[in-house]
């Protein structure tokens, strides 16, 4: 590898991460102002977020008594987790410098690791809630996690590799899905508003006891630690987008490093994004929350259609790219 | 007078409209898989709309693609009938029937849909053998998966849940089933067999509506366990 590769490859990292952290409480405001104006509201301005997390990065924290150091390290490896998933995913070129490092089965992993340490320290900050949100957020991930894996590997068996890079350059099928794609994209769709706590599944903006799934975990958090936690959820929502928009509709993405292709998709990526983000606070306002009883129901529906994605695929004849 | 492809002297890669048409079976599917995946009856009329679409769509794209004329005056049939008047009709029915207490299915939701997995495997097999006789078909296997899979959950909706009229819509269902493996497979049936078909399923669909608001006046509730003791 001589000096311009490489320098080209950090240049990429710095932009994707940066993208990553400053383009997430964007799209988290936006999804709150589409929500606000379907509900007859003026709703925050889009730069709120980013002064919520200023105003919480310069608070005092408070740790409740019984908190040990699990309380005080989860934010950070949340934080963190979330960000380094965020260099193995394609945002608007399909070339990943950083691609050999992890997969989508790594990608799903880290993502448990952040959700494993989060529902530690609900147990550990001692108050009932926590413990409530915690075993809650467990006994629907057992769920979601097969569906969410059934769905990535019908990307990735269609595509012959589990990079996501690959499986970005792979999908371009035109501008139609297959019968396979439109399953597991549907399939992941439902994953995506329960893993990130959206409507149907948890809902974001309230602290009701009884509802309440990821916001009874980080409960007892406050300053800094809640800034961080804030900021990994918003990027866990613009992840999850991003994996939508790039592995089953990646129109217009580049393949290349040439300014132009790089140009169409930066602006390709952000109509995907903010057309997805749309849709979901659509559908967090013309829905009511389920009971967390049925909410299996609909995590069921999920695996079952990312499963007949796989049926679909294998027995309607599809052929992998698949250089095994 | 409608018009296809070739009349407008434009040559598409057939490989487009086969991916139309499977994409959009492959949405009729979807509808058919969310049947049996809530229990809200307003849900189910409007899916079953948006199943007619698709399969309007699909009619659309094969008259369209296939340079079937006939085709275009089924497809418009199914956009009036069933994607406009049925759905409307359905409604006003819902809004005469009394409001009741949720009626649990036979079987629960996620094992109705697991079994559903296994049908939609089943429809594949069955689809494998018909093949296997060395038929050749219009659009062949993709969409004769889907239809028979789109029949086998109808059935399935039909008999696992209790309440009249989600058996109705599943009754409508597995005939959009049908018509969509008539369609794709025969690329046409003749013209007055399937207005034919269609006349059918309207009478039947108005008698069915005539027979739930009826149910509903004597029983007080749609749910059909109570017909199995016919006293009351």
């Amino acid at each position: 590898m001589n000096w311009t590769e490489l320098i080209t490859g950090l240049v990429m990292i710095l932009i994707q991460l940066a993208l990553f952290l400053l383009l997430a409480p964007l799209v988290t405001a936006w999804v709150r102002k589409v929500k606000a104006i379907m509900q007859n509201r003026q709703g925050p301005r889009m730069m709120q977020p980013y002064s919520d997390l200023w105003k919480l990065l310069r608070k005092e924290v408070i740790q409740p008594a019984t908190a040990s150091w699990i309380f005080t390290i989860t934010p950070y490896v949340v934080f963190v987790t979330t960000l380094s998933v965020a260099l193995i995913v394609p945002i608007f070129t399909t070339i990943l410098p950083l691609g050999f490092i992890g997969d989508v089965i790594a990608l799903v992993y880290i993502l448990a690791t952040a959700r494993f340490f989060t529902a530690l320290a609900g147990l550990d900050a001692g108050s009932p809630f926590g413990g409530l949100g915690s075993s809650r957020e467990m006994s629907l991930a057992s769920i979601i996690e097969p569906a969410m894996m059934l769905a990535i590997f019908t990307a990735a068996v269609t595509a012959g590799s589990t990079n996501l890079g690959t499986i970005a350059a792979q999908a371009d099928v035109g501008l139609l899905l297959t019968p396979a794609h439109l399953f597991a994209f549907l399939g992941l769709f439902i994953v995506a508003m329960a893993e990130t706590g959206r409507i149907p599944v948890d809902n974001p903006a309230t602290h009701l006891e009884l509802t309440m799934i990821h916001e009874a975990m980080i409960l007892e958090y406050s300053g800094k630690y809640l800034a961080l936690m804030e900021w990994a959820s918003s990027m866990k929502l613009l992840l999850f987008l991003t994996l939508l928009a790039n592995v089953f509709l990646p129109w217009g993405i580049s393949n290349d490093l040439s300014l132009v292709s790089l140009g169409v998709g930066a602006v390709g990526y952000g109509l995907k994004i903010f057309a997805l983000a749309t849709v979901m606070a659509v559908i967090e306002c013309s829905t009511a929350k389920l009971r967390l009883f049925r909410v299996p129901d609909l995590l069921a529906a999920s695996f079952v259609l990312s499963l007949i994605a796989l049926i679909l695929f294998y027995l309607l004849g599809g052929e992998s790219h698949a250089v095994l | 007078m409608p018009f296809c492809s070739t009349d407008l002297g434009l040559t598409f890669d057939p490989q487009i409209g086969e991916r139309l048409i499977d994409l959009f079976a492959a949405f009729m599917l979807v509808c058919s898989l969310l049947f049996l995946a809530t229990e809200r009856r307003r849900l189910h009329v409007r899916l079953y709309a948006f199943q007619s679409l698709s399969l309007a769509i699909v009619a659309f794209s094969v008259a369209f693609f296939q340079c079937e004329r006939h085709i275009f005056i089924a497809a418009i049939l199914t956009l009036i009938l069933k994607v406009i008047i049925i759905p409307i009709v359905m409604e006003r029915i819902l809004h005469r029937l009394i409001p009741q207490q949720t009626v649990k299915p036979a079987i629960n939701i996620p094992a109705s849909l697991l079994i559903a997995g296994g049908l939609v495997l089943a429809a594949d097999l069955l689809t494998q053998s018909i093949l296997a006789t060395g038929h050749q078909f219009a659009l062949a296997q993709n969409v004769l998966t889907i239809s028979i899979a789109v029949m086998l959950l109808a059935l399935l909706t039909m008999v696992t849940r209790k309440k009249a009229l989600t058996q109705v819509i599943g009754f409508l269902s597995m005939e959009n089933g049908l018509f969509l493996a008539g369609i794709t497979i025969t690329a046409g049936m003749p013209m007055i067999v399937e207005l034919g078909v269609f006349f059918d399923v309207l009478v039947a669909f108005f008698i069915m509506g005539v027979f739930l608001y009826r149910i509903s006046e004597t029983f007080d509730t749609i749910n059909l366990e109570r017909l199995t003791k016919l006293k009351h």
